[in-house]
């Protein structure tokens, strides 16, 4: 059997190393359109503080660029190395949209952003406009592959398994792409990252504001960016909704973990806002109910019903006693490929193979499991509901005050009273780690919540993971944690100088704070 | 470009340049003799059982008995 560090210390590093990568990730992905609406305008009007803006933010989306590229090719790395045999399960399917965006899109990408910052005074306005879309495609186009690979782990369809080569192979490319979970998570992703865009503009615009200092420019830059935060954050909050849905559908165990929903309710089921919960008896202690939203939220009916925590696992168990008979089924295939009724079985409860799967973390051969393993497997198929739960809470309660704040910037915008109010300009400045903190949340309801499975409900986690040994993994994990603190804390320190030395940082002699050797 | 901007430029080259070096690095160093060998049958081994299986006939002997019981059910 795996040792249990070892999958926990594989978990930790690609965590680690994704979680670090997702803090470039959405800034680029918002901060790209800023630029393309900012560079649109300058087209349209020929007002030249507009190139400025475009040139100033542009050269911050830069260095997060930068700095930010390549922090993903270490994950890639890791399906090699820690998650071998994850790798062959799902190569197939997985493999396809990862090699899609590195020929594709990050080339499309990587080209036009080479072009954007050096074709200034070689491009016409319309053709660096049309170098600076395109960057901005060719970024979301990134985001769209990995996320149809990521949503296909959460919900595994186009694929069926085959005994002969022991790992999924596709049946539907399209079914893969249109993934309904890809879609809704893609959109919300990217959604997020525009939030996160938009922020960092309007933060560091208020910080001007407040200074007193370039007021035309920051003013123009908080108003693009509070109209394009506003927008994003409401795409959010909606495409949110449509994710929490998808996962409704697909991810029960999950739904049920993010609500601490532990019996099933009679429809429509009540949202709880927040909850005591006691994870060892499996109830909450106690609750603060708002009474039909959440059967609203993950049916969009008030007929249907949510299952409960308890009902999924007794649900669950039937499974995994069933998924006995389909490892055993393989098994007998295996080793005898002409036997027709192992294939006749196997065909039968293939659905179930992954559940039977389970039980490998507690007995090497499944057949011999006890009704106390079944239990253990049966309890290991729903995460922890405690940091599911807050995270989530965390994760929307940033994103309604963000939409507050975005609501009232515009406001203000409209009203062309940006520096009538100083609070908020504070609030705008403070606001700033909101994007990254939710996002990050995002991702732990995500994959946390996907556990234990690697590919829901086909192939558990602790099947996933590599024979490797636990010292090399101690070291690659120092060193991905180190190599990545020393990347965050060079963005972190470049970002704040030329944010502080704002747009006069370019030279142009319009602007405070005109460096004397530029 | 001002002189600001070819200084920031330069700055930004040395780190994908140092970024590039300490991920190859970080490869030569943990993974590139770590390749784990994972074709089907060296993943049918790390899934199944390595004893000899039986056919599904011989599972309900060879099921824990209270397991069998709840599969009968």
């Amino acid at each position: 059997m795996i040792p249990e560090q070892l999958v926990d210390l594989s978990r930790l590093q690609f965590a680690a190393t994704a979680m670090y990568h997702f803090l470039f990730v959405p800034l680029t992905l918002g901060m790209v359109w800023l630029l393309v609406i900012m560079e649109s305008v300058y087209v349209m009007t020929g007002n030249v503080i507009w190139k400025d803006m475009t040139r100033f933010w542009g050269k911050l989306f830069g260095i997060n660029f930068a700095l930010g590229v390549t922090t993903g090719i270490t994950l890639e790395f890791q399906f090699g190395t820690n998650w071998a045999y994850y790798s062959h399960y799902v190569g197939d399917i997985f493999g396809a949209p990862l090699a899609i965006e590195g020929l594709m899109a990050f080339f499309l990408e990587s080209t036009f952003i080479g072009l954007f910052f050096f074709g200034w005074d070689r491009l016409s306005r319309t053709q660096h406009l049309m170098v600076t879309t395109l960057m901005a495609v060719g970024t979301n186009l990134s985001a769209l592959w990995i996320l149809v690979a990521n949503g296909w782990m959460q919900n595994p369809v186009g694929a069926a398994f085959s005994w002969q080569t022991m790992r999924m192979e596709m049946t539907d490319f399209w079914a893969v792409v249109f993934n309904p979970d890809a879609q809704a998570k893609f959109v919300h992703t990217v959604s997020a990252g525009y939030v996160t865009g938009a922020m960092f503009v309007l933060s560091v615009s208020s910080w001007y504001l407040l200074k007193g200092r370039d007021v035309e420019f920051a003013k123009r830059s908080f108003r693009v960016a509070s109209a394009f935060g506003l927008a994003s954050v409401l795409s959010v909050i909606v495409l949110g909704d449509e994710s929490g849905y998808t996962v409704g559908e697909a991810q029960q165990t999950k739904m049920a973990a993010i609500e601490a929903m532990w019996e099933t309710e009679p429809a429509p089921a009540s949202f709880n806002l927040i909850a005591g919960i006691n994870e060892a008896q499996q109830k909450n202690d106690w609750s603060v109910e708002i009474p039909w939203v959440m059967g609203l939220i993950g049916t969009r009916s008030v007929t249907k019903q949510i299952p409960g925590i308890h009902e999924i696992k007794a649900r669950n168990r039937e499974r995994i006693v069933n998924g006995i008979v389909a490892v055993t089924a393989l098994e007998t295939l295996r080793k005898n490929r002409n036997d027709e009724e192992a294939r006749r079985v196997l065909e039968a409860t293939k659905g179930d193979l992954g559940f039977g799967l389970l039980l490998k973390k507690y007995t090497a051969d499944v057949r011999h499991a006890t009704p106390e393993m079944i239990d253990r497997a049966m309890h290991d198929t729903v995460p922890k509901v405690t940091p599911m739960f807050w995270s989530f809470r965390v994760m929307v309660g940033l994103g309604f005050a963000m939409l507050l704040l975005f609501g009232l910037t515009f406001w203000s915008t409209l009203k062309s009273e940006c520096r009538a109010r100083p609070w908020l300009l504070r609030a705008a400045v403070w606001m700033l780690p909101a994007p990254w903190i939710a996002c990050e949340l995002g991702w732990v309801v995500a994959e946390y919540g996907r556990q234990p499975w690697t590919i829901y409900g086909v192939l558990p986690t602790h099947m996933s993971v590599s024979t490797l040994s636990v010292n090399s993994l101690y070291g690659s994990l120092a060193g991905f944690i180190g190599f990545y603190t020393v990347l965050l804390v060079v963005e972190v320190y470049l970002m704040q100088k030329f944010a502080r030395q704002g747009p006069g940082s370019l030279g142009t002699g319009r602007y405070q704070f005109e460096p004397a050797h530029a | 470009m001002n002189r600001v901007d070819s200084r920031l430029l330069r700055h930004l080259g040395i780190a994908v340049a140092v970024k590039l070096a300490v991920i190859a690095a970080l490869w030569w160093v943990f993974v590139r003799d770590r390749a784990v060998d994972a074709g089907s049958e060296q993943t049918a081994a790390h899934l199944l059982a390595p004893a000899n299986a039986p056919t599904p006939k011989e599972l309900r002997q060879t099921l824990h008995p209270t397991t069998h019981q709840e599969l009968a059910q």
